[in-house]
């Protein structure tokens, strides 16, 4: 679904303007109902309303994957500033600047994988949709929401090995990835861990936990919280 | 008569009245709001608005195809000699109807 591109938007765009414009000509002349009348009702009332349905609907979903759409609560204000400032060094930040990830570099590392990742993935954003504007969210101040926000459950490090495959001879070049790769398998450490490659977004972690990164602590974070 | 037979009676009086114009004047109305919602959410892709627009705006969409639907098949029982923008069956099943209504008074 991502990267379908924006000419879905004007696909969508043009046929509804091309509906509208029959509706309105049927609203405002009143023309006989006659065969064509009707032929032309079918298309501003059936076709191009369903063409406007189908490629808005895969719009919307694409819009929905873009890193301004993560961004337009105020809840991921921090995230979303940390993401694109051209300085920072988490992550997140660099993850960001790789044009692979793009202006999609919340859902390229977010998305669950699978065959279902991407309606999983969807319905987890929904849940966020709910808590923000049912539960509390949009009311807290960004102090708050730093405190009150997590992932919603441990970041799995699938999502990284699906670039960052664990069978090259670079990686396994590395002592560490050897004696860690049973718990990394199984989630038991995280990747972005402090000590290991940090985590994804320290400011959210606290003055403790930026400190631990920034010294290279080689506490393993169970919680695997990126 | 039981409670569902007069309902369904009702539904059949109800759409023998209706104006198979009116009805499709009204489904164009629901479909231009329909049509308005879905480019909103593309123009100003806002959380809420894109839910909306892929959840009521398509409802809203198949309210107005329904409704174009229903229009069609009143249109087709009632037959060519029954004007569109009139109410009503057409002139045979009127004739037919004004006895049945009249057997049913007795």
């Amino acid at each position: 679904m991502p990267h379908a591109g924006p000419w879905l938007g004007y696909v969508a765009l043009a046929s509804a303007a091309i509906a509208a414009a029959i509706l309105l000509h049927f609203l405002l002349r009143k023309p006989a109902l006659d065969l064509r009348a009707k032929l032309m009702l079918l298309l501003g009332l059936g076709v191009f309303p369903a063409i406007c349905a189908a490629t808005s609907t895969v719009a919307g979903m694409e819009q929905t994957t873009h890193r301004e759409f993560c961004g337009s609560c105020h809840t991921m204000d921090d995230h979303f500033g940390n993401a694109t400032d051209p300085n920072a060094q988490s992550l997140a930040a660099r993850h960001t600047r790789n044009p692979f990830f793009g202006e999609e570099s919340c859902y390229v590392c977010h998305a669950d994988y699978g065959m279902f990742g991407y309606a999983l993935t969807k319905l987890g954003g929904m849940k966020h949709v709910y808590y923000y504007y049912l539960g509390g969210y949009r009311e807290m101040s960004k102090e708050e929401t730093k405190r009150s926000v997590h992932i919603a459950k441990p970041y799995d490090n699938l999502n990284c090995r699906q670039c960052h495959t664990t069978t090259a001879r670079v990686w396994r070049s590395l002592p560490d990835h050897l004696a860690m790769e049973d718990q990394l398998a199984h989630n038991r450490v995280s990747c972005a861990s402090p000590g290991c490659h940090g985590y994804a977004h320290p400011f959210s972690k606290g003055p403790d936990a930026l400190g631990a990164a920034a010294h290279g602590s080689a506490a393993p974070a169970a919680s695997g919280a990126p | 008569m039981s409670f569902l037979e007069g309902l369904r009676a009702g539904a059949i009086r109800r759409i023998q009245r209706l104006s198979v114009l009116r009805l499709i004047r009204f489904s164009c109305w629901v479909a231009l709001v329909g049509l308005a919602v879905m480019c909103a959410s593309i123009l100003y892709p806002a959380p809420l608005l894109i839910i909306f627009a892929m959840s009521v705006g398509q409802v809203i969409g198949v309210v107005a195809v329904l409704c174009y639907v229903l229009s069609v098949v009143g249109d087709i029982v009632r037959g060519a000699d029954h004007p569109p923008d009139e109410p009503g069956p057409a002139r045979k099943f009127r004739a037919a109807g004004s006895d049945d209504s009249a057997s049913d008074s007795t």
